[in-house]
């Protein structure tokens, strides 16, 4: 059983492709003096960490609660957030200031932030799972779970009217290169846009693929049983035209 | 008329014989009567650890010298002032190190540097350890920084370093300094 489903994709994407955009930051050793501890390895920055163990060149791995690896994207006007209870970054071979890989384990959360789709106002993307590795070689971005993700921007040109999207999934995948996210297993996702009532349209299946790839974004759901995969849609009344219904002057 | 320099090298202490050695030393040089005389030149105070290697050569285990100092008689322990120095591993040079103080007790296996500390990698090269005291453990090849530690990773064809952390208030590392542990 396939179900199509259109305008879903920029929601559903941001938990994953953000935190794959967002692994650039830089660091300045002569801006060092006077910041809180940290750990400049490669382009990722370490912080909040209890213990952290380094092999210069090959390995950084930091742990503790909070835990927390920052990124800025300057070129994308994004910036990023991964607090885990064990993070690991990986040296690409061959290489001293780029970070291959990216593991973290232990009560994962992400955030970040950047330019709505429309360019009005920021996007606001936040996940949570028990795992997640970045393959930045392979531009592939893993999560699993149960994971848990919630994303909100203002509508182009909706005045005050926001877009959210939450839910949640056994895992994701991202791939970065083909420009597709799944979602696999058990996706439960509830999307409100100007559009929808205020209680949203609800979905869910056992893998939802967003091809980001076209224009619009393509959402296929798939489900493994008839009674497992639900599309829900509940759209507002519309509104009468203006001067349909008023007196005639 | 042709004038001939001559050195005076007067050693002021030689300790160990085919074992460890510990060598204080002061060079004076000394130039021909004709010419006034001056002052003593140059003073040096070294000392060398040297340690059996696995097929029985002695190779070389620390290597320290500094402008001013005190040795004990057997030219294993001592106090040495604005010193610099080089740690082996195996034989080979692997960091070396600048440092206001630094006391050696070869029996204790334990070189102290104090002071403000700048270590540097010799192998492999391009990585600096700052710390107010560092303490180098030769028995397990263990360094340890105290105090308003840094370090940073900056490989001589790198134009910016790749790698730098800090402040932190202990780290341990290994003798090549390219392993750290934070706790």
């Amino acid at each position: 059983m396939c179900v199509m489903y259109r305008g879903v994709a920029p929601y559903l994407i941001l938990m994953c492709c953000v935190a794959a955009a967002a692994w650039a930051g830089q660091a300045d050793p002569q801006a060092r003096a006077g910041q809180a501890r940290a750990i400049h390895f490669g382009d990722i920055v370490l912080r909040g960490f209890e213990r952290a163990e380094v092999a210069l060149g090959t390995s950084a791995r930091a742990t503790g609660p909070n835990t927390t690896v920052d990124t800025v994207d300057e070129a994308r006007k994004s910036s990023a957030r991964l607090q885990a209870a064990s993070i690991t970054a990986y040296m690409a071979p061959k290489s001293a200031n780029r970070v291959e890989r990216v593991e973290a384990q232990g009560n994962v959360r992400f955030q970040v932030t950047r330019p709505a789709s429309g360019g009005e106002g920021s996007q606001v993307v936040r996940g949570s799972g028990a795992r997640a590795v970045y393959y930045r070689e392979r531009r592939l971005l893993e999560m699993q779970g149960p994971i848990t993700f919630s994303a909100d921007e203002p509508v182009p040109g909706g005045g005050n009217g926001r877009q959210t999207v939450d839910g949640r999934a056994d895992s994701a995948v991202y791939d970065e290169g083909k420009n597709v996210l799944s979602l696999i297993g058990d996706v439960q996702a509830t999307v409100v846009t100007p559009q929808t009532t205020a209680e949203g349209s609800t979905f869910s299946g056992d893998r939802v693929d967003v091809d980001m790839s076209v224009n619009p974004y393509t959402v296929v759901i798939s489900v493994t049983a008839a009674d497992r995969g639900r599309v829900n849609i509940r759209l507002r009344e519309p509104e009468p035209e203006r001067g349909q219904g008023a007196p005639q002057r | 008329m042709k004038r001939m320099a001559a050195f005076l090298v007067l050693a002021l202490a030689m300790a160990g014989c085919g074992g460890r050695t510990a060598s204080p030393v002061a060079e004076v040089e000394a130039r021909p009567a004709a010419e006034p005389l001056p002052e003593v030149a140059t003073r040096v105070v070294q000392v060398r650890w040297q340690a059996k290697a696995r097929g029985g050569d002695l190779v070389p285990q620390l290597e320290v010298r500094a402008a001013r100092g005190r040795v004990e008689p057997d030219g294993l322990t001592g106090d040495l002032e604005q010193a610099t120095g080089t740690l082996y591993r195996d034989g080979e040079a692997r960091a070396t190190f600048e440092a206001p103080l630094v006391t050696a007790n070869q029996a204790a296996q334990q070189v102290v540097a104090s002071g403000g500390v700048v270590v540097r990698s010799v192998r492999p090269p391009g990585i600096t350890v700052r710390a107010q005291t560092v303490t180098w453990h030769s028995s397990d090849h263990r360094v340890v920084a105290r105090g308003d530690v840094w370090f940073e990773q900056k490989p001589p064809a790198a134009r910016r370093a790749v790698a730098w952390g800090g402040p932190f208030e202990s780290a341990t590392l290994n003798t090549q300094i390219e392993r750290l542990t934070i706790p």
